[in-house]
């Protein structure tokens, strides 16, 4: 009743103003997304077949037997180990960047600046940094003693591992790729989450804290951590989701994906089958195995993961 | 009212910006053309058809460049979906693919009807790499006029080897001869690897590695059988140049200790830079080496032995037209421009390719801002261009099994895997890509 005397209705406007945005999406993401759906189930080489034909699970079963793919995703989850130490970066940046010390807004903004750079600006500037000869980083390595390997290219035989089963060719590679990513992440939208839960906390927590002799430990402890729970489960599962589809930029642009396919990643191998193997329905195929994947890690970490949250 | 009519003029304004460009063109052909290249070429790229335009004033040309590596992703989206360019460059290791879908033309009618054409103006098998009799699947690479062309060969390449003369004097060590051998290149490598300050640090290497590929195809090995459509990495009776020459690139590293590992790592202009004292490149870089503070030249690319015979792999990128063009009349004047005694003298000019037109390639225009190579060693490009058996290296997915192949070859030359272990791998995983490539699975 009283709805009618609200004054002029505005939900037209409201709707022609999302307008734009919406048929962008529906557009270019929906369309392509049901699209890419429906070419996972074909066969389609985008130059000799001259329509996709639909072969059921065919491109599923050829992913499950495909070596190179497990290699791929092998590759994927071992550069996903660089999450938690990168989430823990992070949070001690931010917990630096609490404090009340001189030009805090000078640091923030340095810290910040690796995300609001040009990404491939960053990794080319990477490249030279991990050159064996010139780079910067054999050359810190030098300066304590060690002679750094070539990081992008060479590789190094781990016997213990090989005795194990496991990938025995350590590549460098992997490893250059994990503390390039730690060095651009660290202080970026993570922190500023982390930062922006530290100062959404109750200081009166730490007053009555303080008022029973707490030490910094324990504040961290029973405080800081418990109340920063929620933010940490939001990062992990974006990183998480973030690392499965990640490692592309670094393999276009540095490496290729070598050497010989080690930090060849499961998203620049969706790029490789489509643009270099021609293969659109297989490409549709791993992208929909990978967001499968995505899903289902998600929903088991939002099912168990709401465990260790503290909700306040 | 108030509050739509706003929305209603913005609406208007959007509508009416989308269409003021047209209209003071409507008599005139519009074509677009796309390469790939560097920044340096898009502006002589410009030059040339700002000069084409006013030759034809009826005629009006859109130009993009894009790197190589973008290039054939753009390609092959554009394609598929049907809004390809008019006229596009073309490499020799495309050329099957696109023909094969139908998306090039067949130039063929355009050069009967064009009197000044004429066969003997262009190097030897100039045209060879874009000409294919049969469709599909049964397309077969054949010699000049004896089936369609797909491309109107722009440039030639050869690959050549390329010396510090600086190094070798100061080593005392004689200049290459262009009857070399592996071994040759491998002794005088050696005595120009160089550890300056004993410091234990290699401070100048011999030569650069991974040239296999090169060795090989001077020699008429062919990585794929044409006929069969196999890999032919791991050796067999009676054809082993390319296991030999993968066997040579290892001792290099290895035996002869003249070719930095991937290890070591050197950079990618380290014969630019002094770090490598030769190297065997493309024709291409001429330009590129002429940043280079040291005083080079060129030789002929070494063969196994002395009595090996030489061959040539033919013209290496060219203009296709798109089928689905509207204008193929004036795409094919611009094809043909582009390979003209104009465009093909400041091709010439450029340092980045050699004209496949004679009269450019033997003209003062060649090479002429560049010092080196000597005036004296342009013979040995033309050499490589005129003589030598003919031996085609492509077929579809070149570059596929190219990277596959450049892949696994970096663990031999890691030392993960033996030559014979991974040619053979290489041939299994060739074959497949061959299979999906021709649709035999």
């Amino acid at each position: 009743m009283a709805r009618r005397n609200r004054g002029p209705d505005y939900s037209l406007g409201g709707y022609l103003f999302l307008l734009p945005n919406f048929t962008g999406f529906m557009l270019f993401v929906l369309l392509p997304v049901i699209a890419s759906l429906a070419l996972s189930f074909c066969r389609w080489h985008i130059f000799n077949d001259p329509t996709p034909k639909f072969v059921g699970f065919d491109n599923f079963a050829r992913l499950l037997t495909d070596a190179k793919f497990w290699q791929y995703a092998y590759n994927t989850t071992f550069l996903m180990l660089g999450i938690p130490i990168g989430m823990g970066l992070s949070l001690a940046l931010a917990l630096l960047l609490n404090k009340g010390i001189r030009a805090i807004r000078l640091f923030r903004m340095i810290y910040f600046l690796p995300t609001v750079s040009s990404g491939v600006a960053l990794l080319v500037l990477w490249l030279v940094i991990y050159n064996p000869q010139y780079g910067l980083f054999n050359y810190m390595l030098a300066k304590i003693g060690l002679i750094g390997p070539s990081w992008l290219s060479g590789g190094v035989e781990i016997k213990w591992l090989s005795k194990l089963g496991i990938d025995p060719w350590c590549y460098w590679s992997k490893i250059a790729l994990m503390i390039m990513g730690l060095w651009n992440g660290a202080g970026g939208y993570n922190m500023i989450l982390y930062l922006a839960g530290l100062q959404g906390i109750n200081p009166e927590l730490y007053e009555a804290a303080d008022v029973d002799g707490a030490s910094a430990w324990h504040k961290f402890h029973h405080i800081t951590w418990p109340m920063l729970s929620p933010t940490t489960f939001f990062i992990f599962i974006m990183s998480l989701i973030g690392g499965f589809q990640g490692g592309f930029e670094a393999a276009y642009v540095m490496t290729e994906g070598g050497p010989a396919g080690s930090t060849t990643t499961i998203s620049y191998e969706i790029f490789n089958q489509l643009y270099v193997r021609s293969q659109a329905g297989y490409a549709s195929s791993i992208a929909w195995f990978l967001f499968g994947v995505v899903f289902i890690l998600t929903m088991a970490s939002w099912r168990y993961g709401g465990r260790v949250v503290h909700y306040d | 009212m108030n509050r739509f009519s706003w929305l209603t003029v913005l609406i208007v304004l959007f509508a009416f910006a989308g269409c003021t460009t047209h209209s003071e063109d409507e008599s005139k052909t519009i074509i677009a053309y796309t390469r790939w290249g560097d920044p340096a070429e898009l502006d002589s790229t410009k030059e040339l058809i700002a000069q084409f335009m006013e030759e034809n004033p009826d005629i009006i040309v859109r130009v993009d460049v894009v790197s190589w590596q973008q290039y054939w992703q753009k390609m092959a989206t554009a394609v598929v979906t049907g809004t390809a360019q008019d006229v596009w460059l073309m490499s020799s290791s495309y050329i099957e693919q696109y023909a094969a879908a139908g998306h090039v033309l067949d130039l063929m009618p355009f050069i009967e009807k064009e009197p000044s054409f004429k066969d003997d103006d262009y190097f030897p098998r100039a045209f060879d790499n874009f000409t294919y009799t049969g469709t599909g699947r049964d397309m077969r690479n054949v010699p000049f006029r004896q089936g369609a062309l797909y491309g109107f060969t722009r440039d030639y390449n050869c690959s050549l080897l390329y010396y510090n003369k600086d190094h070798f004097d100061a080593a005392g060590v004689p200049y290459p001869t262009n009857d070399w051998t592996w071994e040759d290149m491998a002794l005088a490598a050696q005595k120009l690897t160089i550890d300056f300050d004993n410091d234990g640090i290699i401070d100048q290497w011999g030569c650069g590695g991974g040239t296999w590929s090169t060795f090989s195809a001077a020699m008429g090995a062919q990585l794929i059988d044409p006929e069969t459509r196999r890999s032919n990495f791991s050796p067999r009776p009676g054809s082993s140049a390319i296991y030999d020459a993968i066997l040579f690139d290892l001792d290099l590293l290895y035996k002869y200790k003249c070719a930095p590992t991937p290890e070591v790592g050197v950079e990618e202009y380290a014969f630019v830079t002094g770090k490598i004292s030769m190297t065997i490149e493309g024709a291409w870089e001429i330009r590129n080496y002429n940043r280079s503070k040291n005083l080079w030249d060129i030789a002929m690319v070494p063969l196994q032995h002395k009595d090996s015979k030489r061959t040539t792999g033919g013209g290496g990128v060219g203009h296709v037209i798109y089928s689905g063009t509207k204008s193929p009349e004036a795409a094919w004047r611009l094809v043909y421009f582009l390979s003209s005694d104009k465009s093909q003298r400041a091709l010439g000019r450029s340092g980045t390719s050699i004209p496949v037109l004679k009269s450019a390639a033997y003209s003062d225009d060649f090479l002429a801002d560049f010092d080196r190579p000597s005036k004296a060693s342009y013979d040995i490009i033309y050499r490589n261009l005129m003589g030598g058996k003919f031996v085609p290296q492509y077929t579809r997915g070149y570059l596929e099994y190219m990277k596959l192949s450049r892949q696994l070859m970096q663990e031999v030359w890691l030392g993960v895997k033996t030559p014979k272990d991974a040619c053979e791998l290489i041939d299994k995983e060739v074959n497949t890509i061959l299979d999906e490539e021709y649709g035999e699975n």
